[in-house]
């Protein structure tokens, strides 16, 4: 799965599932774009845990940081970070 | 998660049952209904508030949701002891209106702070024409008991702010909803549509008080009175067990 998606697609599939499909588009669009200066799709595999943590703020909101953080664990573990 | 949705419609057909009771039989049957339900939905607000730490943000929400149906389950279970003893209210008139006023503005916070939330996400698209509609819809459902009760402030305090309350609680059914419309697909989708479909359910609970009239008889009105009542605090229930459901672990 990991080898077909971008990082950023890997991302965007894990928090689509609580986020909805629209939101969590933009949600690593903006997060790449202000905090990395770059467009989700560039985003490489060491950047992620950058991204993760800039989305970090969302995902607590919305889900708890026992939520947010279960969640990037599993990011992170999918692309074995 | 959608099956949630039953909950609600069930349980206002439960309280519809009222209206095969005589007085005052019915009375106490709304009113045992009703503190089941608010007691649910308190004790499931807090089992939410629990799966948030004190510094996340949906903690404090969660939290005066709780506090809200907690104090609605304790006005309502007085008031069901005065029924079944009969004669007057168990606590003074002032206490039992500080009751109501506290839980009002809880349950108003608890939406705001929703609705900020959201906000502080900056994932929330701005929409002004939205939030005027939102707050005009709200002025107009909560506008006429409103000006009674601010031209009789000194006799009713207590109507004036709890339709201060309805009318925070309409005009963030836009807001709500829109966050809703934006999570479409996710499972935190669910949580604020209940929210929205809550408050959505206590504007169709004052718009039937306004406007029932004599449209259909006493125990019909007050049968519908009390199924919207309970579909509203039901909705309440539903969006914290979507929070839960939500969550992953």
């Amino acid at each position: 799965m990991v080898g077909t998606q971008t990082p950023a697609e890997v991302v965007r599939a894990h928090i689509a599932r609580y986020l909805g499909p629209f939101t969590a588009k933009t949600a690593v669009q903006m997060m790449a774009k202000q905090k990395l200066g770059v467009d989700a799709d560039s985003v490489t595999r060491q950047q992620v845990p950058a991204l993760l943590d800039a989305l970090g703020p969302t995902l607590r909101t919305l889900m708890g940081k026992g939520g947010a953080e279960t969640v990037a664990a599993e990011i992170k573990r999918e692309l074995a970070l | 998660m959608k099956r949630l949705l039953l909950i609600p419609l069930v349980c206002a057909a439960i309280a519809a049952a009222g209206m095969l009771l005589e007085e005052p039989a019915a009375a106490k049957y709304y009113r045992a209904v009703l503190i089941a339900a608010a007691l649910v939905t308190a004790v499931s607000a807090f089992a939410t508030t629990r799966r948030f730490a004190p510094g996340d943000r949906l903690f404090a929400s969660w939290l005066f949701v709780g506090i809200g149906y907690t104090l609605s389950t304790v006005r309502y279970s007085l008031r069901l002891i005065a029924m079944i003893r009969g004669g007057g209210d168990l606590l003074p008139r002032p206490a039992l209106d500080a009751l109501l006023i506290l839980q009002n503005v809880a349950i108003a916070v608890a939406l705001l702070m929703f609705v900020l939330a959201w906000n502080a996400t900056g994932l929330s698209r701005h929409r002004p024409w939205l939030t005027a509609l939102g707050i005009a819809v709200a002025l107009v459902v909560g506008g006429y008991p409103l000006v009674q009760g601010w031209k009789g402030a000194g006799a009713d305090t207590v109507l004036l702010i709890s339709t201060l309350g309805d009318v925070v609680g309409i005009a963030l059914i836009v807001p709500l909803a829109t966050s809703a419309l934006a999570l479409r697909g996710g499972l935190l989708m669910h949580t604020w549509l209940y929210l929205a479909l809550c408050e959505f359910f206590w504007m169709l609970y004052d718009i039937w008080l306004a406007v029932r009239g004599d449209a259909v008889g006493a125990r019909a009105s007050l049968g519908i009175e009390q199924m919207i009542r309970v579909a509203a605090i039901m909705f309440a229930f539903i969006a914290t067990v979507a929070q839960r459901r939500a969550a992953p672990r």
